[in-house]
């Protein structure tokens, strides 16, 4: 029987696959679900273990003693195998130079294992000297490796990866640890792992939030939507995050007082992440056409037969203004002036 | 002691003086439901007669006509030739330019007249009745003027067979119409323009000259700027009067010549009347208007863009009915009408569409044709006469046309013709959008990028 030192050894080196260990092996070493989920080992890697009751078959080539059943992940083949590595690098360099003349001084092993980082995200070679002429800074990050490793971990695939390190400027305001913090404080409010993937990819700045900032973000946001509904709109629009509370306000009494639009409507719309006079523009328009009608008591209960808030504030102005009157774009951008003259007229008329 | 006897009634007190006299209410009040209904302003009720009437007419264009008649109107500079400001340039610099000058440029062609199907009395009474809620096929006065085939010896009674009927007695009315649905059946056919297809020619002459003197200035489409306020030259003249850049159409087909004498028989405010001065070609022009009020106003504008030794200028205080005799070598006749833009942004009691002017409305197109048919006796033989309205109504536009043919025909010995002004809307098809829909005129329809209008007018010339 193996005693307890030597399972959290092996159990280590299986915890490094997607695995699944059967219940007689645990038994086998003495011991039981909850132990495992205590063990330090799972801790670290935080993995989650299916427990099957079956017993699996044994493989020849195994010890026969475990019996276990792995399934590697699916990884796409590498197709960045011809690619010349040290070649790469001098390209790197030579781009880099033109721009920060300080890359001298950085040795070239680093260069190159930060290079190896970005080509294992699956990165085009054209596109890495392009990326690192433009962050030349991400060459001295020595975190890049552990940061992308991190990622891995949380499910992020390498595609992913590569487009969040595109749209960030400062590789020191992501930091493993912030990341984890931030994840953590999203799953206290409720919300699934893959959705808290999604919203960090779409705004990775909601590191930046603290506890406080955000719990007070979605307390207020529960009093316009449900918590499930709340949840989604953070994931589809992070940006909810950042905007003042006043506008995000302003934007939802507007469309459900003037346009009677139920919160449904506004979850299958982007509506919070246009302007305010966006959304006024394409409602005056449609109201003055005769498309959009205000809604009356009488007629409540009633199909309503104005277009649905998508249709209205998420197509480009040329398809709306087709759409809405067969008129072309100009005379749409045309209205927009008007209407921004009228509410210059009736701001200076109220002061 | 109160509170004792009645412990949970509400005790109300009327006033603050401490007396006996106390209102004992319940809780529960009846609200009364008429307190609660929003009315209908004078400019949302237009705004209904015109989506009823208008939309079957105008079909796909009525979205961008509705939305360009709610939006800020576009306006036009006309420059004051007896001024000594060089208003020109000051409106070269802000970016604007002279319509006419460019309509200059265009050369007419052979333009074919496509005017369209118009629309079948049939389908437009229906498209109505369905907003209306109203049944309109029982009405035995509408079923008259729908039936086509019917001869002049069926509208009379048989006097044979008038022996045996039985008309003396009393047959009762299968429906009563309240007030409304009167005034419902009334509008609806008045609303409704019905083409008679009435057999007046219609001529194509020699090309209508631009004046030389008139200029216009007005922004290039998509431009919303205003122009700022005219400022007064040491002798107190304003260099530019701002107008619908639409109205100075009228006075171009009218064609001046030079000594025409000229009679602006609706002149009040005063626009066009302005605008014929500019074109330096009258020998005299007579301004007529009934109202007071709106004559002061003439007087005015007047005084601000004309020189006091201006003496080629009479201002009259007539009805426009009473000109009769043939005076005159061209005659304006701008007739009061629905005036669009202005009810649906007016939101008074003197709006048209007030309740208390619903009679006066309904007689508006009789009151037109009055005033057309006034205007050509009073143009000499070989003058024009035109006509020009400031609504999209069909009724008010060709059908006011075709009534007062009719009524030409009918009643006098006056030959007249229609004349063919499509090369006026060839000529300025790039500052205006024009209507290809009217029978009898041109008419300007109101669009975002050239926010002029609405405009229609149509030119008669007198024969004989």
């Amino acid at each position: 029987m193996y005693s307890k030192y030597y399972a959290n050894i092996i159990l280590n080196r299986l915890f490094q696959y997607p695995i699944t260990i059967s219940q007689s092996y645990l038994r086998y070493c003495s011991l039981t679900m909850l132990q495992v989920k205590d063990m330090s080992c799972f801790q670290s890697q935080r993995r989650f273990i299916q427990t099957t009751t079956k017993t699996n078959s044994l493989d020849e080539d195994s010890d026969p003693l475990i019996k276990y059943k792995y399934q590697f992940p699916k990884r796409k083949p590498k197709t960045t195998n011809n690619v010349d590595i040290n070649e790469l690098v001098t390209q790197v360099i030579q781009k880099v130079h033109l721009i920060d003349k300080m890359i001298t001084s950085i040795p070239k092993t680093t260069i190159k294992k930060q290079v190896e980082i970005i080509l294992n995200l699956d990165a085009n070679p054209s596109i890495i000297v392009e990326f690192f002429s433009k962050k030349p800074s991400f060459l001295k990050a020595e975190h890049l490796g552990i940061l992308v490793e991190g990622l891995k971990k949380y499910g992020l695939k390498e595609g992913d990866i590569f487009k969040l390190l595109c749209t960030i400027d400062n590789l020191e305001e992501l930091k493993m640890k912030k990341i984890e913090t931030t994840f953590d404080i999203f799953r206290s409010v409720g919300m699934a792992n893959n959705d808290i993937i999604k919203t960090f990819l779409r705004n990775p700045n909601i590191v930046r939030l603290s506890y406080k900032q955000i719990l007070n973000r979605v307390d207020s946001l529960k009093a316009l939507f449900k918590t499930s509904d709340v949840l989604s709109l953070i994931t589809s629009t992070p940006d909810i995050l950042f905007d003042s509370m006043d506008e995000v306000t302003k934007k939802f009494m507007y469309v459900h007082q003037n346009m009677g639009v139920t919160q449904r409507q506004m979850m299958y719309s982007s509506l919070f992440q246009c302007r305010l006079q966006h959304v006024i523009n394409r409602h005056m328009f449609l109201e003055r056409t005769g498309f959009f009608t205000k809604e009356i008591k009488q007629n409540i209960g009633r199909l309503s037969t104005n277009p649905i808030l998508q249709n209205i504030i998420d197509n480009s102005d040329a398809d709306f203004a087709k759409m809405y009157g067969n008129m072309d774009v100009a005379e749409y951008q045309a209205f927009c002036k008007l209407l921004a003259k009228e509410r210059a007229f009736v701001s200076e008329d109220e002061i | 002691m109160l509170t004792n006897v009645f412990p949970k009634c509400l005790i109300y007190r009327q006033s603050k003086r401490i007396d006996s006299s106390v209102l004992i209410k319940r809780y529960k009040q009846k609200k009364k439901r008429s307190l609660n209904l929003s009315k209908q302003s004078t400019s949302e009720r237009a705004l209904v007669y015109f989506d009823t009437y208008y939309k079957p007419v105008y079909k796909n264009l009525w979205p961008s006509i509705r939305v360009s008649l709610l939006s800020g109107q576009k306006y036009g500079a006309l420059v004051n030739n007896f001024s000594n400001c060089d208003s020109c340039n000051i409106l070269s610099k802000l970016g604007a330019h002279d319509i006419i000058e460019k309509a200059k440029h265009v050369h007419v062609e052979e333009v074919k007249h496509q005017s369209e199907k118009p629309v079948k009395y049939e389908e437009l009474i229906s498209s109505i009745d369905q907003k209306q809620n109203l049944d309109l096929s029982d009405d035995l006065y509408l079923k008259e003027s729908d039936d086509s085939e019917s001869s002049d010896d069926e509208e009379f009674v048989n006097p044979d067979l008038a022996k045996d009927s039985d008309l003396h007695e009393f047959v009762p009315v299968e429906r009563v119409y309240t007030e409304k649905e009167s005034l419902l059946i009334e509008e609806s056919y008045k609303g409704v323009f019905i083409d008679n297809d009435i057999n007046v020619d219609v001529v194509k002459d020699e090309e209508i000259t631009l004046p030389d003197h008139l200029k216009v200035f007005t922004f290039k489409p998509g431009n919303v700027s205003d122009f700022p306020p005219p400022k007064p030259d040491p002798a107190g003249l304003l260099g530019y009067y701002m107008l619908d850049a639409a109205s100075i159409l009228p006075v171009i087909a009218l064609d001046i010549k030079p000594n025409d004498k000229v009679l602006d028989l609706c002149a009040a405010p005063g626009g066009k009347s302005l605008a014929i001065l500019q074109t330096l070609l009258p020998g005299s022009l007579t301004s007529n208007d009934i109202a007071s009020s709106r004559l002061r106003r003439l007087t005015e504008i007047l005084r601000w863009y004309c020189p006091d030794k201006e003496n080629s200028l009479t201002i009259t205080k007539h009805h426009g009915e009473e000109f009769n005799t043939p005076d005159y070598d061209k005659v304006l006749v701008d007739v009061p009408c629905n005036t669009d833009r202005h009810v649906l942004m007016e939101d008074t009691e003197n709006n048209l569409f007030s309740v208390s002017r619903d009679n006066e409305r309904l007689l508006l197109a009789d009151k037109q044709k009055q005033l057309l048919v006034a205007g050509i006796k009073s143009c000499k033989p070989g003058g024009s006469i035109v006509y020009s309205t400031c609504t999209l109504s069909p009724p008010q536009n060709d059908g006011v046309i075709q009534a007062a043919i009719e009524e030409i025909w009918n009643e006098t010995q006056i030959d007249i013709v229609i004349q063919d002004i499509s090369c006026i809307a060839h000529k300025f098809k790039d500052t205006f959008r024009f209507y290809k829909g009217c029978r009898y005129g041109q008419l300007v329809l109101p669009s975002l990028i050239a926010n002029f209008g609405p405009m229609y007018f149509s030119k008669i010339r007198r024969l004989k």
